[in-house]
């Protein structure tokens, strides 16, 4: 399967975590990278996102990528954990969350540790990877910062 | 112009599925899936993807649970009502793993920061949501009779999304609420029918009920409803 670990974009600070929007530029950029993702020819068959604002926003911005259905899932804002690698099933899902648990998953995915800060996902970042999602049994296909969109100048 | 707000069907959301979690209460399981609806009808007011599935996801959930305790209040008897019983209990166990579910969760926490909608965009929205029920009562006037069950099914989920629509922008929603209960009706007895079927198919059995239910809805519900409801 392929597993895309999406960062939230861009969002406002907040006193409430779970209830802070994106900001404008927030959207622009991601609105960029979600362009460039298309002309990759990147689409998913399932969405799972966190239940934070900032989450659903940016898994909002991925609806016309998405051919299948969105889930919401406290899973994806906690530390990475046995329940959400069950939660990973098809053949190409994206998981919209945030950090350290994204770079957590990630490097739990590919080394089989759950070690953070192995890779650095900006906001709005994309990772790629391949295989079965389970602890060491993916590979990491590639990773796209957000500056690289918006030096393309997609929109 | 005031922003629309989903937050009293949320409180009601919310409400309704901490009573069906601790008592399993069919009403409160029931007033959870109508909640689910008319937020996702919020929803599509407002043209927001994200959520609407986790939404359709609790109403199916919980739907089984109600179908069974409608065809309940029948009080049906004999092994088909012995039956039915078991399967109800069943079902309310299905429903309580759904209630518990992170899922559910995760989703009555991000209801919680849902934007409130323009009441022009949803009156604009609603406008397409009655076209759409006149398109489907044509559709469904117009059926040939092997189709017109599905499009019975298709009217009463047009009415229901037009009705809920309405309310949320204080619009009349009379028109679609008669046209709901009456497509409802039929629907009843063709979920009855499905009952049946399913009972036959695990008890071995088989009997004429279910084709002379389906017969009652073409033959007597149907003309009723395009006489009447609308």
């Amino acid at each position: 399967m392929k597993l895309y670990l999406v960062r939230h974009a861009i969002a406002e600070d907040g006193p409430d975590d779970d209830a802070r929007a994106l900001t404008k530029e927030g959207v622009a950029r991601f609105r960029q990278q979600v362009a460039l993702l298309e002309r990759l020819d990147v689409t998913f068959d399932r969405v799972l996102h966190s239940p934070k604002k900032r989450a659903v926003d940016t898994a909002e911005l991925l609806e016309r990528l998405c051919e299948g259905d969105f889930e919401v899932t406290p899973l994806l804002a906690t530390a990475p954990t046995d329940r959400l690698l069950e939660a990973c099933v098809g053949e190409a899902v994206a998981l919209v969350g945030h950090e350290p648990h994204l770079s957590t998953l990630l490097a739990w995915l590919v080394l089989g540790e759950k070690v953070a800060g192995k890779v650095e996902l900006k906001k709005g970042a994309v990772a790629c990877l391949d295989g079965t999602a389970a602890p060491g049994q993916m590979q990491l296909t590639w990773l796209l910062p957000p500056r690289v969109a918006r030096r393309a100048g997609l929109d | 112009m005031a922003r629309l707000t989903l937050t009293p069907q949320l409180e009601h959301l919310r409400a309704s599925v901490e009573a069906a979690r601790s008592t399993l209460d069919v009403e409160a399981i029931h007033q959870a899936r109508v909640a689910s609806r008319r937020l996702r009808v919020f929803l599509s007011l407002g043209d927001v993807h994200v959520l609407h599935d986790d939404l359709r996801w609790l109403a199916r959930g919980l739907s089984r649970v109600r179908d069974l305790d409608v065809v309940q209040a029948e009080g049906l008897g004999g092994d088909f009502g012995h039956w039915l019983r078991a399967q109800h209990e069943a079902a309310r166990v299905d429903a309580r793993a759904v209630l518990e579910h992170p899922r559910l969760d995760g989703l009555l926490r991000a209801l919680a920061f849902v934007e409130p909608l323009s009441r022009r965009q949803a009156e604009a929205r609603r406008e397409a949501l009655v076209d759409e029920v006149e398109a489907a009562w044509g559709a469904f006037r117009e059926a040939p009779g092997h189709e017109v069950l599905e499009a019975l099914h298709r009217l009463r989920r047009r009415a229901r999304s037009a009705r809920y629509a309405s309310e949320w922008v204080g619009a009349e929603t009379a028109p679609f609420r008669r046209l709901q209960e009456a497509a409802g009706a039929a629907c009843d007895v063709i979920a009855l029918g499905a009952l049946v079927r399913e009972y036959e198919a695990q008890a071995s059995v088989t009997s004429a009920d279910a084709p002379q239910l389906e017969a009652v809805v073409r033959e007597r519900l149907v003309p009723a409803l395009l006489a009447q409801a609308w």
